[in-house]
């Protein structure tokens, strides 16, 4: 490939480098309407590369256009993964809990509270975050929306944790029931849920920091 | 002016039948009368919004010299979007028509 639209294509990928499927169909595109240029208007393939990179402007506004297309379908997409997740962590903790029956009071009561409510925010956050994104003020959306979804996150995360110390105390009277894989299991598919939407969340930030730049 | 109509103006673009990107911005541009010169680096990442909409979908197929080329064709969802937004446009457009073209002087 020549060294001019390399480098551009190499600029606009190291742009989009948080969702590469995105940057390959960026550099795609770009191929193909300098393979097009230089075909339709039979001009010579250098000429035809300055055309496309003159026509789709400098690599930091492709990678912004680029992102801002993209992320509606994005946010939709966090949004539903936090709602997952907030179902599955509500799932496990019906599991544990029809496992090992009611579990003690002291300082369970203000963990399942904690548990419960921080649940339900990370829920409403995430909502919040979905609905923020579908405002007609772009400044709004971009601020509002990112800002709910780190925020559910943060619920969601202190949701787990809470109820992972609940049963942590548990724990050894659920070792001798024989019910310890239970637990184990059910706290181990809640963590890797919430590992898995944080990197979606940190990934809707980079999409949001790249397409603010285009506003 | 424009920008808010890009999207319509791709889906009717695509009416006609499944077309390329760089067809389209040509098709566009003839059709306008030059008057839509849309830069590219804006037709495309717009194609790319509708079709994770799903108003629009794309395939692979080979141009004339064998080489391989995205086309784009609508939906059924895209079909019904756009006859929705044409049946708005043209209230909008015709109600926007009647207050420029009857427009009278206020009377003093």
């Amino acid at each position: 490939m020549p060294v001019l639209i390399e480098d551009y294509l190499n600029a606009i990928g190291h742009k989009l480098d948080f969702d590469r499927s995105l940057a390959a169909r960026a550099c795609e595109d770009i191929e193909e309407y300098c393979h097009d240029v230089a075909a339709e208007m039979n001009v010579h393939p250098h000429e035809a590369e300055e055309l496309a990179i003159k026509g789709f402007g400098n690599a930091d506004l492709v990678a912004c256009l680029y992102a801002t297309s993209a992320l509606g379908h994005e946010v939709r997409k966090t949004w539903l993964s936090l709602a997952f997740v907030v179902v599955g962590a509500f799932l496990a903790m019906r599991l544990r809990t029809l496992s090992l029956g009611p579990l003690q009071t002291g300082d369970g009561d203000v963990l399942l509270l904690i548990d419960r409510f921080s649940l339900a925010a990370g829920l409403c956050f995430a909502l919040m975050g979905w609905l923020r994104s579908r405002t007609s003020d772009f400044s709004l959306r971009l601020f509002s929306a990112r800002t709910a979804f780190d925020l559910s996150l943060v619920a969601i995360a202190t949701s787990i944790i809470a109820g992972t110390m609940r049963v942590a105390a548990e724990l050894g009277s659920s070792i001798a029931s024989g019910h310890a894989s239970i637990v184990i299991i059910t706290v181990g598919v809640e963590f890797a849920l919430l590992f898995a939407v944080h990197a979606r969340v940190r990934k809707l930030g980079c999409y949001f920091d790249r397409a603010s730049a285009a506003v | 002016m424009l920008k808010g109509h890009l999207d319509n103006i791709l889906l009717a673009a695509l009416r006609a039948g499944p077309a390329h990107g760089y067809g389209l911005i040509e098709d566009l541009r003839r059709r306008s009368e030059g008057h839509f010169d849309l830069p590219e680096g804006t037709v495309y990442p717009a194609l790319h919004r509708l079709e994770l909409a799903r108003l629009i979908e794309s395939s692979w197929s080979h141009s004339p010299e064998g080489r391989r080329r995205r086309m784009y064709a609508l939906t059924r969802k895209g079909v019904t979007a756009l006859d929705e937004r044409q049946s708005d446009w043209s209230r909008f457009s015709k109600a926007v028509s009647l207050c420029l073209d009857d427009a009278e002087p206020c009377p003093s």
